[in-house]
């Protein structure tokens, strides 16, 4: 059974069994290929290169097409003017996405390299975890419908009156990691305020 | 010698920028509330990247939470572009927009 982060000095441990570490992992990683950028054949001019990086497949006005939990990740940046938005995503998803995927994976091998049921993170690592595991919520979140504050709320009522037979659904499940994980980053992130 | 009132405010509102000039005006960061960020965790962003000390980083995430966005920085276009993709990065529902 998991215990929650706390400092010792310049250390971030918590207690966290196998299974529970796998589950996080796991989830870690499926968000990372999510977010990875896609990848860009080399033309062998690197200039070229540079140039095609920049391109985003879609523009402003057809990002709605995109997955929604893609847009939540990199939601338009002037919600006012769409060229400004156009113009920020070309500039800047590309860096985003490369960041946030930097960002998962020093929590994932941070926490594969964990030991008899103990994480010891340093601050950079936790810091990781952290930003990683708030990723990964946005896309549980998206996937569960999440739209305001209430559903939010009503969601953890649901999993703590649950009813008998309702464990095996997948969205009881997904429910259930979101709130593990909702309560991981809390943890992680009060031990690094502290 | 002397120039007529309306020729003086003309050659005045050529040389003077004056407050609507897209140089002058300001530009803001916005953060926009969203259902799954802990109020912790928006608060530990605000302290971390902008250096805002707990009591103030707190009032900023409670104005996100009850109002539905707050103004997290003001300044020129670039900087608040800055903002904007750091927070993002962040995972925060971050916008940049003229200051109205």
């Amino acid at each position: 059974m998991a215990r929650g982060f706390s400092r010792k000095g310049e250390r971030f441990v918590a207690k966290m069994d196998d299974g529970e570490r796998s589950v996080v992992v796991g989830l870690l990683s499926q968000t990372r290929d999510f977010i990875a950028p896609p990848e860009v054949a080399e033309s062998g001019d690197p200039f070229e290169d540079l140039v095609r990086s920049w391109e985003v497949p879609d523009d402003a006005a057809s990002i709605g097409e995109r997955d929604p939990a893609l847009e939540r990740l990199l939601p338009p940046a002037n919600r006012q003017d769409d060229e400004a938005a156009a113009e920020f995503r070309r500039l800047t998803e590309r860096t985003l996405r490369e960041r946030k995927v930097a960002h998962l994976s020093t929590a994932i091998s941070a926490l594969e390299e964990a030991e008899g049921g103990k994480v010891s993170l340093d601050r950079d690592q936790a810091q990781a975890l952290a930003i990683g595991l708030t990723d990964v919520r946005l896309v549980l979140g998206e996937r569960l419908g999440l739209r305001t504050d209430e559903d939010a709320e009503a969601l953890h009522q649901r999993l703590t009156g649950v009813v008998e037979g309702e464990a095996d659904d997948d969205s009881y499940v997904l429910a259930a990691y979101y709130d593990f994980l909702t309560w991981l980053q809390e943890s992680v992130t009060l031990a690094l305020m502290s | 010698m002397s120039i007529a009132p309306s020729e003086q405010e003309e050659v005045a509102e050529v040389i003077d920028p004056g407050a609507d000039s897209e140089l002058n005006q300001p530009w803001v960061t916005l953060v926009w509330n969203d259902p799954v960020n802990l109020m912790s965790y928006v608060t530990w962003v605000f302290q971390s990247y902008f250096g805002y000390p707990r009591a103030k980083a707190e009032k900023l995430m409670l104005d996100v939470h009850h109002k539905g966005r707050a103004v997290v920085s003001t300044g020129t276009r670039e900087k608040m572009e800055h903002d904007t993709e750091a927070l993002q990065g962040y995972g925060l529902w971050a916008t940049f927009q003229k200051d109205e």
